[in-house]
């Protein structure tokens, strides 16, 4: 396959970092899914009776539940039995108690990501939460982050030290029958990261949880739980990746976020799985819930999140502003290139009086790829005085790729303001001969111009993030001419 | 009875209304089979999702017999003459020629030409976002085939009169413009206190370097319920201006599809809806860009008054193949009570990266900066509100070519929006 143009070739023929396979150990439960999968997992994790009885009833609801079609997406069906729900690397004991018992290949691994484990050799001010393919194999600054009160472990963990915090907030943002891909994960979900930021605390550092895939045949369905109580603040990143394999592999994880009164999260993710090669083969069926609860009054939820891997990506980031005054943010840059597919955008709920929302989207599609902005904005008759603004913008690189906007723009309220607004083109021509006037090269003006095109979105970033997005967004246009 | 066992119990009953001039007897059928296939849109249709159809869950759908007395209905209907204009009149969906003008002039202006064989390929798919295209067809008691090369201005009233029973009209046009060809078509769906449904279809081919001028306002009574589809497909350098009125009706769903065929075509479209009471307008607009350096341009307005419900999308479709596409889209909704709806759905799917895209949404109430301008200067609470009301609405009515029909369409938009005598007198 030739688009004619070699630059673009040379876009579309980039190779992906971290497709590597690390050679260790797994315990991994054979494929397959039924009320038995879900105990076997319960019993691994040796959770509590009220968790496996919610896990069961998610199952249930799930196999009641049809497979949604209704995002641009096309893919190969998913044999939903094929897959192993649970794969963890062989640990030589219960766990890991620190970095010094946790196997050398994993760290290697992750040293091998850029991901920063050893606490001594970090970079200042990130926590990391490590999630290689079903369990939890190292948290960093445990210590330190309990001292202020902080509680940030693997899921796995807080079930065991904090049940009632657990059994009080699961699935009160996501239900496990919101939607099934939610339930599924609902059934199954084997870890993730529970953040719980007491009354009035500002967490010290950025948290971070990285996730990896390693095993073959296997999904991840991973859980993020982030209360933040009243007065509190968290900033927390999120990466991902996996290893090149030609088979498809189901990521289906869900993120709820709940914000008390005057609470503010802000939660990041350069999401980074294999995106399959440059014929569509392989790569991460990326299917993700997310969404945060603003139920106190002036809380903030903030997503942001860059989009540069996986095959197929349906993830739409939410906010419910429920609390008076609340805000919500989605901040995000999804490129796709080759035949990768993005379905992906946001909701704004406004329920509450002077609710405000903000979207800001830049859509980047390249090569055979397809790349949808969906997003919906509903102002209830409650929400006195609520405003939105919306902004999606779409550059498109190469004559068959698709850029498509799907916004939904629901208002009930008569106070109410919202703004939308839209454009989909590719590269100005104006723009492109301005710079290489001044000098640059074309590649360079090429990645200024796009650059300039996502810095509303790059600048939300923490700086450890802006750094790897920049990266990889540079990485992905190389050479890119529209 | 279900949807299906009603369709084809009243098909079956009014089998002896429907001629195959009007549509043939195997299109019929097939579009029966279609309709019943694809049965009414649900709830989680998305095609569907703000309109009201409960009206449809009761209705019969066998056509309206042919009102016994017209005259006195007629009057109160019929707006006044425009000059330069042929008259044409449908009631319940058949050529009234006793208000119409005479077999000569309507011959003249095209009226019940022989349509091309071209003509029904051309026209865009219907999918289910049009399927009540295929209830018209099934139901037709009437077809008004229109096809001219020259220059004509036509105007056509389609007027649903209230029967002696529960039943329905479905008034049928398919407009053929030859190469060249200039038309200016005033299309009018007009009540008075009927209650039915109104099942209107409207087809448009326009021949390369054709010129379509189409005013379509819908001003039936607010019990009525209207369920129309416009298919149209534009030759090379053919220009659409087309502007759709949405006045009346208690559920009023209007399904619009226009194909860019040819290369340079273009499609200006404006379109208002005016809602109070509970009543629920619902327009669906597609444009598919399909040749070369086609343009689009929407311009859309909606005011939501009391406990109505507007909503308005427009989704633009560029084709991998139609490089040079330019399209722009505005849609803005104004929303005066609490307990009113509007929902915007502009939307973009774009095949090519040689193309100019861009649309623009906003919701939101009246200004209270204006409004407070406008009652320092005097005005009265409410006249101030309507009048920026009509502000509102102002630039989709200034797209209105004709300064006789303007003040028509004024007149009749002021009478809807109430207070009007006072703005009568600001305007």
């Amino acid at each position: 396959m030739s688009t004619q143009d070699p630059s673009l070739d040379a876009l579309l023929a980039r190779g992906y970092q971290h497709g590597f396979v690390t050679d260790i150990e797994s315990d991994t439960v054979a494929p397959g899914l039924d009320r038995d999968t879900v105990r076997f997992i319960s019993a691994k994790k040796g959770e509590p009776q009220f968790l496996l009885d919610w896990r069961l009833q998610a199952l249930d609801r799930w196999y009641e539940m049809k497979e949604p079609h209704w995002a641009k997406l096309q893919y190969k069906p998913i044999d939903y039995q094929d897959i192993s729900y649970y794969s963890a690397p062989k640990a030589k004991t219960d766990g890991p108690k620190s970095l010094a018992d946790v196997d050398p290949k994993l760290l290697a691994t992750y040293e091998k990501l850029g991901v920063p484990l050893h606490e001594r050799a970090r970079l200042a001010g990130v926590a990391v939460d490590a999630v290689f393919d079903s369990v939890s194999v190292a948290t960093t600054f445990k210590d330190r982050l309990s001292a202020a009160g902080v509680i940030f472990c693997p899921f796995s963990e807080a079930v065991h030290n904090h049940p009632e915090l657990i059994e009080r907030w699961l699935g009160t943002v996501v239900p496990y029958g919101d939607n099934y891909y939610a339930a599924l994960n609902s059934a199954v979900f084997t870890d993730g990261s529970f953040v719980y930021i007491p009354k009035g605390v500002r967490c010290p550092m950025e948290l971070s949880t990285y996730f990896r895939i390693n095993a073959a045949k296997t999904g991840q369905f991973e859980r993020t739980l982030i209360v933040a109580d009243e007065g509190s603040h968290v900033s927390y990143l999120e990466g991902c990746t996996a290893p090149m394999r030609d088979e498809n592999q189901l990521h289906a994880a869900v993120v709820e976020l709940l914000a008390l009164d005057d609470a503010q999260i802000k939660y990041s993710t350069v999401q980074n799985w294999y995106p399959g090669d440059e014929n569509g083969v392989g790569g991460i069926y990326n299917f993700v819930t997310k969404r945060g609860e603003c139920r106190g009054r002036n809380s903030r939820i903030s997503w942001t999140q860059v989009e540069t891997g996986s095959a197929i990506t349906w993830k739409y980031p939410s906010c419910v502003l429920r609390g008076e005054n609340s805000v919500g943010e989605f901040y995000s840059v999804a490129v796709t290139a080759n035949y990768q597919q993005a379905d992906t955008g946001t909701k704004m709920i406004h329920i509450g009086a002077n609710t405000r929302s903000t979207i800001v989207s830049k859509g980047i599609s390249a090569g055979h790829a397809q790349n949808t902005y969906r997003g919906q904005v509903s102002v209830m008759p409650g929400a006195h005085g609520a405003r939105n603004f919306t902004q999606c913008d779409s550059l498109l690189l190469g004559g068959q790729c698709g850029a498509h906007t799907v916004p939904y723009i629901e208002v009930k309220n008569p106070q109410a303001t919202v703004e939308h607004e839209a454009s989909t083109s590719r590269i100005s021509e104006e723009q492109l001969f301005y710079c290489l006037q001044r000098g640059l090269s074309q590649e360079d003006a090429i990645n200024l111009i796009v650059g300039g095109f996502c810095k509303t979105v790059f600048r939300e970033l923490p700086m450890e993030f802006a750094v790897e997005a920049q990266n990889l967004l540079a990485v992905s246009l190389e050479g890119a001419v529209g | 009875m279900n949807f299906a066992q009603r369709l084809q119990h009243d098909h079956a009953a009014a089998l002896s209304l429907l001629s195959d001039a009007a549509v043939p007897s195997a299109a019929r059928h097939a579009a029966l089979a279609r309709l019943t296939e694809l049965g009414l849109p649900g709830l989680r249709d998305d095609d569907f999702r703000y309109a009201n159809l409960r009206p449809l869950s009761r209705a019969s759908f066998a056509p309206a017999p042919e009102p016994a007395e017209l005259a006195s209905q007629l009057a109160a209907l019929l707006p006044a003459r425009l000059d330069g204009y042929t008259r044409c009149v449908l009631v319940n969906g058949r050529l009234a020629t006793a208000y119409s003008d005479s077999a000569a002039a309507l011959a003249a202006a095209g009226v019940g030409a022989t349509l091309n064989d071209s003509f029904e390929a051309s026209l865009p798919d219907i999918g289910p976002a049009e399927r009540f295209d295929l209830l018209n067809q099934a139901f037709a008691t009437d077809c008004l085939r229109i096809s001219s090369a020259g220059a004509v201005r036509l105007e056509v009233l389609c007027i649903s009169l209230a029967g002696a029973t529960d039943a329905a009209s479905y008034p049928r046009l398919q407009v053929q413009l030859q190469p060249g060809a200039d038309m200016t078509l005033i299309e009018r769906h007009l009540g008075g206190n009927a209650s039915g449904i109104t099942v209107s279809t409207c087809n448009v081919q326009l021949g390369r370097d054709a010129q379509l001028q189409h005013y379509r306002l819908q001003d039936l009574s607010l019990d009525a319920t209207w369920l129309d589809t416009l298919r149209a497909t534009l030759d090379a350098n053919a220009h659409y201006r087309l502007s759709l009125l949405a006045l009346g009706g208690g559920a009023a769903r209007s399904s619009v599809r226009v194909r860019l065929a040819g290369q340079g075509a273009r499609l200006m479209l404006n379109g208002a809806s005016l809602a109070d009471g509970k009543r629920v307008l619902d327009t669906v607009i597609r444009v598919e860009h399909e040749g070369r350096d086609t343009r689009s341009d929407q311009l859309l307005r909606a005011v939501a008054n009391e406990q109505s419900g507007i909503s308005m999308t427009s989704r633009v479709e560029v084709s991998a193949v139609a490089g040079g596409a330019d399209s722009r889209q505005s849609l803005k909704g104004l929303i005066t009570a609490k307990g009113a709806e509007i929902n915007l759905r502009p939307q973009l799917e774009i095949l090519t990266d040689e193309v100019t895209a861009s649309h623009g949404a906003t919701t939101g109430a009246l200004d209270e900066n204006m409004l407070f301008y406008l009652l320092s200067r005097g005005l009265e609470a409410d006249t101030a509100r309507k009048l920026l009301e009509w502000a509102f609405i102002a630039d989709v009515m200034s797209r209105i070519e004709m300064p006789a029909l303007r003040r028509q369409v004024e007149m009749a938009t002021v009478t809807r929006m109430g207070n009007a005598a006072a703005l009568e007198s600001l305007l």
